[in-house]
């Protein structure tokens, strides 16, 4: 090809650079997956009367500042002052680290389940009261009408957007590259930096992350045809 | 079969039922009519305690109703069709019907599965057992929930306007299914602006403004010598 894009120069590091999808995607998957536990527990507080408070404050804070900062926190300051609480006014001396991996994974996973929580949540209001109803009037038991009735309903409306949310991680998952994670915006920065080149590894990963994301909305759209009931 | 006694029931500052007292007896059919908010619907949501009383007593024979620790006993045995259907919308015509018979009386799949496909004929959807609701018509979808409540074998059976959502064209094709189950044992309470159907199924007419039975009696006295003043005045603006 042209001077514009080089290919030659970097097919050779297309290899190295496509391993960092492995990491861009266990990030998504493993903290949507603790995303949706953590989002059902905040729902689930949301609707007691005290606990509601902490699920507010909670959703309130990680939906309030940006996912940058908060990844900072974690990986940089919270070690810092948990060893600073402990060894210094405890008179201890124990070393606390904190891998970027896990950071990543706590971060992502507690910001994530502040907004399912708001899905699951309008994803249970979605339900209409009149099949509520309707299954009260039958004499159903609560248990029945959240297992049979009222989740599987609120799952299959929310289903888009928690898919949404699931492409929003793959995608903000590349900031994890500030702490030194190789995933895929990491080693597109380490093969500049060993090759000179910006264009060439940006565009192979920027169409890395434009595949998947294609494949993931497809897969989305299918799965979300087979849920409808008709 | 039930009885009223004494019941109030407000919504914040309005005052929707105010001292009912009624008998709805074993095996007739009562039609209520009124206006609308004159605390019909109201009424008979308490008597499944879809809504509960204020105070005053609601008895299903000799178990009251509304102290009842176990409600959902007592609503087995009162079956209830709305005004805009209500059917599962996650599961087919077949399950919409055999699903509290499963769930909340423990029957076997076949056994529900035969007493809903009976249900269906009745009801004459039995085609459309494996559709899901929202590819039914209002009147077809109505007639799988009078067979979805009739399955659980109830004594009571409460319609909240049953007709109220429909298409004028499906209004018949209900109320024909309804007629059915007059005179058979049922005890039908039906909150209904079908004056017509009203005349002809029901053996009590009562007649609710502001939140009180104003009038009562038997259907044909009712419908040709009203004895109330306002129950005349409702009777001609509507007929």
């Amino acid at each position: 090809m042209s001077d514009l894009f080089n290919y030659d120069s970097i097919s050779p590091w297309i290899p190295y650079l496509s391993k960092g999808l492995g990491y861009t995607l266990l990030i998504a998957l493993l903290s949507s997956i603790l995303g949706v536990a953590i989002g059902v527990m905040l729902t689930l507080m949301s609707r007691h009367k005290q606990l509601s408070k902490i699920s507010y404050f909670y959703i309130d804070i990680f939906r309030g500042t940006p996912i940058l900062l908060q990844l900072s926190i974690i990986y940089f300051a919270i070690p810092k002052l948990v060893d600073t609480l402990v060894n210094d006014m405890m008179h201890l001396d124990i070393t606390i680290t904190l891998s970027a991996f896990s950071a990543a994974i706590i971060t992502f996973s507690l910001n994530s389940g502040a907004y399912i929580s708001e899905i699951i949540r309008s994803g249970i209001n979605s339900v209409s009261k009149g099949e509520i109803e309707a299954a009260e009037a039958l004499g159903v038991s609560k248990y029945h009408m959240y297992k049979d009735i009222i989740l599987p309903i609120a799952f299959k409306n929310s289903f888009p957007a928690l898919m949404n949310e699931f492409i929003t991680l793959v995608k903000e998952s590349s900031i994890v590259s500030i702490i030194g994670l190789q995933d895929l915006m990491r080693r597109q920065q380490i093969v500049t930096s060993q090759t000179y080149m910006y264009f060439e590894p940006l565009i192979v990963v920027g169409i890395i992350y434009y595949l998947v994301i294609k494949v993931l909305t497809i897969t989305g759209r299918k799965v979300e045809k087979r849920l409808q009931y008709d | 079969m039930i009885k009223v006694k004494h019941l109030e029931k407000s919504f914040g500052d309005l005052h929707v039922l105010k001292d009912i007292n009624y008998h709805f007896k074993k095996g007739k059919t009562t039609v209520i009519i009124g206006s609308s908010g004159s605390g019909k619907s109201t009424l008979l949501r308490c008597i499944n305690m879809l809504e509960k009383p204020d105070s005053g007593d609601i008895l299903l024979e000799d178990t009251l109703i509304n102290y009842s620790k176990n409600i959902n006993a007592i609503r087995q045995r009162i079956g209830m069709v709305f005004q805009s259907f209500n059917l599962f919308s996650n599961m087919t015509v077949l399950n919409n019907v055999t699903y509290a018979l499963r769930v909340v009386k423990k029957e076997s799949i076949a056994k529900a599965n035969n007493k809903a496909l009976e249900l269906l004929e009745r009801v004459g959807i039995l085609d459309k057992k494996d559709n899901y609701p929202n590819t039914l018509s209002g009147g077809q979808q109505q007639r799988v929930a009078i067979a979805r409540a009739l399955a659980m074998n109830p004594d009571v059976m409460l319609f909240d306007e049953p007709t109220s959502a429909l298409d004028p064209e499906m209004v018949s094709e209900v109320l024909e299914v309804m007629k059915k189950l007059t005179h058979t044992g049922l005890t039908n309470i039906i909150v209904s602006h079908e004056m017509g159907f009203a005349k002809e199924v029901a053996d009590e007419i009562i007649y609710m403004d502001e939140g009180k039975i104003i009038e009562h009696n038997d259907a044909l006295t009712f419908f040709n010598q009203p004895s109330t003043k306002r129950a005349q005045e409702f009777l001609q603006k509507i007929l």
